[in-house]
């Protein structure tokens, strides 16, 4: 057992025999408590391998390979929700509590929020995570539903541009997929390819829970060890995650995509060398990237004023992402005129690469960044979704702040390098012809 | 299962809680009310004005907080303001206009990390940043960067461009551009029925020195409420006490503003609108009056019976409609507390919008005929309960319960609505069903674009 602890937070880490992680985060005086589980398993697993002698697929030398249509994890995500008699939504209401669930391209989580009854929501979670039930039925049913997810998506510029970005950057990383797939590599999907994949990743070796509440963390912490002493099925091997070399430049410098919106919107992309399994490496460049995004195109930044006041955007949105096989910078606007944007952005980018970075702004965007950071610990969503990502590259959200507290301006001048005009790619995603083909049509019927 | 929410009202209920805010009368119509738990990271100072919705004026308030925004007189641009923000520990400065019921709310709302977060021995320098941030926020609200007798012309034309860009955008989010078209449908012009922002049309007559002077007038008139969070006692005293509530004009506190008013008129008979935009999934909503209010009675009926309707994934649209017949990724309903409405929406297939629409009928006829099981309305309530206790962890959850409470009455504590919610019978639900009519159903239908697609180099 250990306890971590910082400014008035505590978080007990436990391992389970059968080598799941725990956290437990107590928050005195909440009334909700929450608990989460995650998978290392998400939308770019969409080929892997495992040493196991029940596994079906194509054998490559002691692995046994398999293959599954885009958007199987997300879809599995739904299904997990299926128990023999009824929805697990349904059991998690009838215990007052709420349930829901996320696939993003690297992992799978599942939650609950509750205000008592913790101990029977927490049983129900395992149950669902650890005992699937597909039917040929269920499966069909799903795929219309999922048609609708996919579609609703479609309609949402800014799923749109993240899409179109991570089209252009990537050339064959599967994080050029869709989470969702598409309406028709749903369509392939079975029971027993489901069943192949749960087998696969869904293992205590391959999965973190983190709980939170108002608990004493380390009692806390015990309990649910022994819990997963008992109900958790054996530790498994983890699968071997195939993913295929990246050739570091984009595989299109543009994309515009049309589509029924007020104004243009931009995304301008710079894909990075990613850091690899050093997850205290992977860190430190995300937050150094961070800072440098913001110092460069925040709202105390002179290019934000001079867009602003311009007219050219009111709002930059910043991020790098970073995971230890991919990792990209970005910076997105709306904006009436886009090639002008994708200039003045990258104009800003050049100066900062001739001329440096001020230590003043530095300094400045460092102490907006540690305020930012601790008051995140309010959020038990976001805390949990970080500290389950951060535990699979090895650290926790306190060496988080550990790390931004000592990054020197050095490291932020180094980032700089990622903003390098050979891997760039930006999209427009601009109107169609507004209003060519709308209209509205009103009568009134008689009440019904 | 995440959705977007009725641009008006919508709440599981406007209460206060055993841990409400401790109000305390600054001046008359000027209260402050402190929240005396502090579990949290994060405090915060919010500023909000309550004025009714009238068009003379809605849309010119509209435009203030974007104003307020671009300077105050201290620090009269966006680099120094955003300076200042990153210099106080990456305080964030949100202002917005919103609405409840009939009442326009005007928010300036500083957060920023409490002082024991950033250093347990904080004490004076603690002290010092609580009140520099008070006098910060205060002045976004009432001291904006003014040129002469108005707001900088340069800066007032680019705000008013700026929201014509943003009510224009509402159009990239079907389902919020769907609600918002329903109670325009709804409203047939009725002033209080307009949207937050006010009105399109009327932003080309607005300017900068007639914007100045209805805020001017509004903000010296209005009752406003400073809501604190996360902030110690005697640290907030001190804050306050060197703190000069000034006004913009002379503080002409009338109680008018406090006179509650009834929504738009019910239509009489059933409206159906479609509008067609370009798209791929078609936006259904169905709103259904059933005539009870926050204030009414019978309000915790509505909560249940929108519970087992829509609210949850036991609910009848998300096991009838999404699971069963595979219809939408979403279907669910939300209680309009102030119009007295429960609103269904559901994405959907062009093709397949008509039997969504009769699908969700049937599922309200069904409850009209008592087709409710005791594990639906147990499940219901419990859910209900939950949600009101989480509620007690948010604290903008509790400051928004609070001005639904303040401006639309009902169940004051949670203790009282919990009470309340437990004593509801399946025939009550039964009654609110068979009570409630669908009064608007408003499609906005996905067609293909003529222009749609993508190039690539």
């Amino acid at each position: 057992m250990t306890v971590l602890r910082r400014f008035g937070e505590e978080i007990a880490f436990a391992h389970a025999e059968n080598g799941m992680a725990v956290f437990v985060m107590a928050k005195p005086g909440y009334r909700k408590k929450f608990a989460q589980v995650t998978v290392a398993y998400g939308a770019n697993d969409v080929a892997f391998s495992l040493p196991d002698p029940e596994f079906s697929g194509n054998s490559v030398g002691h692995m046994r390979r398999v293959e599954t249509p885009p958007g199987i994890a997300h879809f599995l995500e739904h299904k997990m929700f299926d128990r023999p008699r009824g929805s697990a939504f349904e059991d998690f209401s009838g215990l007052g509590a709420s349930a829901n669930a996320f696939t993003g391209n690297d992992v799978t989580s599942y939650v609950f929020w509750t205000v008592d009854e913790f101990g029977k929501c927490l049983e129900l979670l395992l149950d669902l995570v650890w005992k699937p039930h597909f039917t040929e039925e269920s499966v069909r049913k799903e795929q219309g539903i999922i048609e609708q997810e996919i579609v609703m998506y479609e309609d949402e510029p800014y799923s749109r541009l993240a899409r179109a970005l991570l089209e252009s950057l990537y050339r064959v990383h599967p994080v050029r997929i869709d989470v969702t797939g598409t309406k028709e590599s749903i369509r392939k999907i079975t029971p027993e390819l489901l069943y192949t994949c749960h087998a696969a990743f869904y293992r205590p070796c391959n999965m973190v829970m983190f709980a939170a509440g108002d608990f004493k963390a380390q009692d806390e912490a015990l309990r649910l060890v022994e819990i997963l002493d008992s109900t958790a099925p054996d530790k498994g091997s983890r699968p071997v995650r195939e993913r295929p070399e990246e050739p570091p430049e984009p595989r299109q410098s543009s994309i515009t995509v049309k589509m029924h919106v007020s104004r243009p919107f931009v995304s301008i992309g710079w894909k990075d060398r990613p850091a690899g399994d050093d997850g205290k490496k992977l860190l430190r460049r995300e937050i150094a990237t961070d800072l440098l995004l913001n110092i460069l195109f925040g709202k105390s930044s002179p290019v934000f004023a001079k867009l602003y006041e311009g007219g050219l955007a009111d709002d930059l949105g910043v991020s790098y992402e970073a995971w230890p096989d991919y990792a990209f910078a970005a910076v997105t606007a709306e904006t009436v005129e886009p090639e002008k944007l994708l200039e003045e952005v990258l104009k800003e980018v050049d100066v900062a690469r001739r001329s440096g970075i001020p230590a003043s702004d530095f300094e400045r965007a460092k102490n907006a960044a540690w305020g930012r950071y601790v008051t995140l610990f309010d959020d038990l969503d976001l805390i949990a979704e970080s500290q389950c990502q951060l535990y699979f590259i090895g650290e926790d959200v306190f060496s988080y702040g550990d790390v931004l507290r000592n990054i020197t301006l050095q490291e932020v001048e180094e980032r700089l390098s990622v903003l390098d005009p050979r891997f760039l790619a930006h999209v427009f995603l601009i109107p169609d012809t507004l209003s060519s083909n709308s209209y509205t049509r009103e009568d009134r019927r008689p009440r019904r | 299962m995440d959705r977007v929410a009725d641009p008006e009202v919508l709440s599981s209920g406007p209460v206060e809680t055993e841990e409400s805010f401790a109000s305390t009368d600054l001046q008359p119509g000027l209260t402050l009310r402190r929240l005396p738990v502090n579990r949290w990271k994060t405090a915060s100072l919010t500023v909000v004005f309550r004025v009714p919705m009238r068009r003379e004026t809605v849309t010119r308030l509209g435009l203030v907080p974007r104003l307020a925004s671009r300077g105050t007189r201290e620090l009269p641009g966006l680099t120094e303001m955003a300076r200042f923000l990153d210099e106080h520990y990456g305080a964030k400065l949100r202002s917005n206009a919103t609405k409840i019921g009939y009442c326009q709310i005007l928010n300036f709302s500083v957060s920023f990390p409490t002082p024991s977060a950033i250093d347990p021995d904080s004490g004076s320098r603690g002290r010092w940043l609580v009140k520099k941030l008070l006098s910060f926020v205060w002045s976004c609200a009432v001291e904006p960067r003014l040129d002469q007798d108005g707001y900088p012309p340069d800066v007032f034309t680019h705000e008013r461009e700026e929201q014509r860009r943003d009510i224009e955008a509402i159009v990239n989010s079907r389902p919020e551009y769907a609600m918002v078209r329903l109670m325009e449908v709804l409203s047939h012009g009725d002033p209080s029925g307009l949207p937050a922002w006010g009105s399109l049309s009327d932003l080309d007559e607005v300017g900068p020195v007639d914007t100045w002077e209805v805020w001017r007038k509004s903000a010296s008139s209005s009752p406003v409420d400073i809501y604190v969070v996360g902030l110690e006692e005697d640290v907030l005293a001190e804050a306050c006490s060197a703190h000069n509530w000034t006004f913009p004009a002379p503080r002409e506190f009338r109680l008018e503003s406090e006179i509650k008013r009834k929504p738009p008129a019910v239509p009489g008979e059933m409206i159906a609108v479609e509008d067609e935009l370009p798209g791929a999934q078609t936006i259904l909503c169905i709103a259904f009056y059933a005539g009870i209010d926050a204030a009414h009675s019978r309000f915790p009926a509505l909560l249940m019976y929108n519970g087992v309707l829509g609210g949850f994934p036991h609910s009848k649209l998300f096991t009838e409609v999404r699971e069963k017949a595979s219809l939408a990724y979403f279907a669910d309903t939300v209680i309009n507390s102030w119009r007295g409405m429960v609103i269904a929406t559901a994405g959907v297939q062009d093709e397949r919008r008509k039997q969504a629409e009769e699908l969700v009928v049937e599922q309200t006829r069904s409850i009209a005929l008592g087709q409710v099981s005791e594990d639906e309305l147990e499940k219901t309530r419990r859910g209900l309960l939950r949600r009101l206790m989480s509620q007690r962890d948010s604290p903008s959850s509790l400051i928004r319960r609070s001005l639904d409470w303040i401006v639309l009455g009902g169940p004051r504590t949670d203790e009282e609505l919990a009470r309340m919610l437990l004593r509801v019978t399946k025939e009550d639900v039964v009654e609110v069903a068979q009570e409630s009519r669908p009064v608007a159903v408003y499609a906005l239908r996905a067609v293909p674009s003529n222009a749609s697609g993508r190039d690539a180099s």
